[in-house]
This record gives C-alpha cells, structure tokens and sequence, in this order.
C-alpha cells in the first residue's frame, strides 16, 4: 500500500510537470497507420455495435462514441450494464417508462435501480470462453441500464445492512456511498484489502454469501452481488465487514506466480439514504 | 475547437462538449488509460468514465488546463480499475511493474505521510532533476509508459533506462528519508 500511497500523491502534482512529460508519439510509416486504424474500426465494432443501434453507432456520433449508452428517467442517470444483460421478452414487472434515443424504456417501481430499454442488438448476450460476447444477426431485444450509483458498486447485505466494498466506493457525488472521512477512516484502519495472515484478531467466520444477482442491490441476512463470498465480522463492531477474496502477484523475488488469499474490506454503504 | 470555449459548453450543459472533448483529448486519455490497463476494452470504459467524470466535475471545477486536468482524472480512474481488478487477477498493464518498482522508493518504519505533503515533496524532488529525467521518471511512474517504450522515445537501449530510472527511485529514497518522511 505504500508505493500506492506514492502513486496517487505523484498523481497530484502540478499541470506543468504532466504537460511537459507528456509522451509524443514517434510518426509512423503509412502503412502502419492504415493498420491501426483498421484494427481500431474492428474494436469498435466489436466492443460497442452489439448493442448499439444502427443509427447511433459511436462513428456517425462523435457524442455517442464519448458515453457509454444511458437514458434518463425521473432525474436518474442509467447506464447501459457492463455485463450486457438481455432479454427477447420484457422481464415480469417492468412497463412502459418512455422513450429514449435508443428505443422504448421500461420501469419497476419495485426495481428502481434498473430500466430495461427495447433497442436493437447484435449479440445474444452471451460471452464465449475469451470473454468476448457472442455476435449474431441484428435483432430486438431489452436490454438493462443500471442507475449510475450501483452500476459497479460490490455490495453484500448482513442482517439487512447494505455494505461496500473500498474497491468500489465512491465519496464525491450528490449522493456518495460512503462519506470521505468514513472511507480514510476504514483505509487507514483496515486498509483496502487485508491478507490472511495479518486477518484481525477475533474474526468470525458469519456464512456463505447467496448472490443476488449482478447489478443488483442485496438485502436480507447474508447475500453478495459478485458471487457466493465467505464473509466474516468482527465481534465488537458492526461498522465493518470482511468478504473472502484471493489473487496473484509475480514480483521479481518470486518464483513464479503466487496465490494469496485474504478479505476484502466492505464499509456500511450510505448511498441509498 | 479551443479549451476555453469546450469549457463553456459545459458550463451551458451542452452534451456538446462530450463530444468535443472526445475528438480533442480521446486518442490522449486512451494512452494514459492504456498504459496503466493494458487492455482496450478496460481503456475504452475508463476514458468513457472520464468522460461523464468531467461532466460532472465542470461545472464547479474550471481546469486552466484541460489537457491535464482529464489526464489526472483518467489516470486515477484507471489506477482504482487496475487495483480493483489487481484483486481478482493481473492485468497486462504496467500498473504491477510500476508499482513494484515505487516500492524501491519507500523508507521503512514510522507514522503515514500525508498525501498533500508527500505530493509537495514529489514537487520539491522532480524540480531538482535534469529536465529530461524529470520527463523520464515521469512518463515511466505518471504516464507509466512501458521501458521498451521510454528506450525507443530516448534513443537508447532499455537496461540503460532502467538505470536512470534506478539512480532517481534511489534519489527519491534518499530524499524523503532525509525530509524525515516515511510513508
């Protein structure tokens, strides 16, 4: 965490010193041009057209091309999920909301964090073993946008208390998930993440996680919205959560890869008061 | 089209000035995310974010720079996309290498700096560099741009850049050591 510390303060310093390392790029030959730009059209297609509609494709639309897709509905930005969820037939419970530059939308009143907006797609939503989206012919579908103040956000509910993860919180915003001095207070505390082996003192193993699904807000006793976690408290508070995390580091003093295992940090969320 | 007036239109709340913003500063702001994510598609989301970051940020904010303001705002949007996704698994970016490095930097023991002041302390220490190893160590741990990268730029080979960038982690060690910070 330290280095980190040193990255972030680097990424404080003056206008000056960014403009003046600011990296030019050497001129390359035309042909080599040509290529990229091809490749980059290919990207674009790849990545934006499936769910984009014809007529506001990214390259007749300098402005579409800068935002990811959203609609507003009631003030409330929602943005299209990162994890293109489709449906052929409206979901139960969603009815007509209005209209958008996409297409029809459509709200829940018992949902209000998702709209489903009926646009034309070129995937079926569904991702093969590399992680790209599967592409098939044009077609309708509904397809769900996320209030910007979930989309992204991991969360587990204990007991009916909403928690977040410091991966994914935010503190600035009309409406911020946790409060500034709240988050430096967990960090300073906890840290972001903490390995098994320097776990506090005094955790408990709480249950297994249900997860409730993606893009989705938990609630009840014990449920996540990345996956079936372990999550652990601490006897004394209830301010904090622990939800089981691993990943892998390869530094140059290691042989190889190596696995750690440990628990992400989740603070009481205050975004939904 | 000039900063002054792309600032305007946000100011006017004109979507306008996404899109202006885009055309001028997207092929930028794709770099810096690329360099430290290493990957299109995380690159691509984060300079779209950086792009409704700025909406939301102007107005209040009126950057004098717009270049940098949106460079700083994407570079941390994707440093916290890079530490997020650090967790579940490594990236190909050069945020690890980066970071790995840094820590050759860091003094042991003692209390926690404040972010402020160890920002004005990088200040101090990039100031009495040599201009192009301030742009040098700058590009590597601002820009992260890869070695192989900085050896093209520079004209030299990479063991020579990783020498130079070596000699200034070492500076910088000392020099926080002896302003008595420890992070």
């Amino acid at each position: 965490m330290k280095e980190k510390k040193l990255l972030y303060a680097l990424g404080g310093i003056s206008d000056d010193y960014i403009e003046e390392a600011f990296p030019t790029q050497r001129k390359r030959p035309a042909w080599r041009r040509l290529t990229a730009i091809a490749a980059c059209l290919c990207l674009f297609a790849g990545i934006f057209a499936l769910a984009l509609p014809r007529e506001t494709s990214p390259a007749e639309n300098p402005a579409d091309a800068a935002l990811p897709p959203y609609v507003v509905h009631e003030g409330c930005r929602y943005i299209i999920s990162s994890r293109i969820a489709l449906s052929e037939s409206c979901p139960e419970g969603f009815v007509f909301g209005g209209e958008s530059a996409f297409g029809e939308y459509y709200v829940n009143q018992d949902m209000p964090e998702w709209v489903y907006v009926y646009q034309e797609v070129y995937t079926n939503g569904q991702v093969d073993a590399s992680g790209t989206l599967e592409r098939t012919e044009p077609h309708m579908a509904y397809v769900r946008y996320v209030d910007e103040r979930i989309r992204g956000r991991d969360f587990v509910s204990v007991e009916g208390e909403i928690y977040i993860s410091l991966w994914s919180a935010q503190t600035y915003g009309d409406r911020p998930d946790v409060r500034p001095e709240a988050y430096d207070t967990a960090l300073e505390r906890w840290d972001i993440r903490i390995e098994e082996a320097r776990a506090p003192e005094g955790l408990q193993i709480l249950g297994t996680a249900a997860f409730s699904g993606w893009d989705s807000v938990p609630q009840g006793k014990l449920f996540s919205n990345t996956g079936t976690e372990t999550v652990a408290v601490l006897p004394d508070t209830d301010e904090v959560v622990f939800v089981s995390t691993e990943w892998y580091t390869a530094a140059a003093d290691e042989n190889g890869e190596t696995r750690h295992t440990g628990w992400n940090v989740y603070i009481r969320w205050e975004g939904n008061g | 089209m000039e900063d002054e007036r792309i600032i305007e239109l946000y100011w006017a709340r004109s979507e306008q000035a996404i899109a202006e913003t885009a055309e001028k500063y997207g092929r930028y702001c794709r770099t810096v995310a690329r360099n430290i994510l290493g990957d299109e598609h995380d690159s691509e989301e984060c300079v779209n974010d950086t792009w409704l970051r700025a909406w939301d940020s102007i107005p209040p904010a009126q950057p004098p720079r717009l270049r940098a303001f949106l460079a700083r705002i994407t570079r941390n949007l994707a440093l916290h996309r890079a530490e997020h996704r650090d967790a579940q698994k490594r990236g190909g970016g050069q945020y690890v290498q980066a970071l790995e490095e840094l820590h050759q930097c860091i003094p042991a023991g003692g209390d926690p700096a404040e972010s402020m002041a160890l920002t004005e302390l990088l200040e101090r220490f990039l100031a009495e560099l040599k201009p192009e190893n301030r742009r040098l160590f700058l590009r590597r741990y601002w820009y992260m741009c890869s070695i192989r990268e900085l050896a093209a730029a520079e004209k030299t080979g990479e063991s020579v850049v990783k020498m130079r960038l070596k000699r200034m982690r070492q500076a910088l060690r000392e020099y926080l050591e002896k302003e008595g910070i420890t992070l």
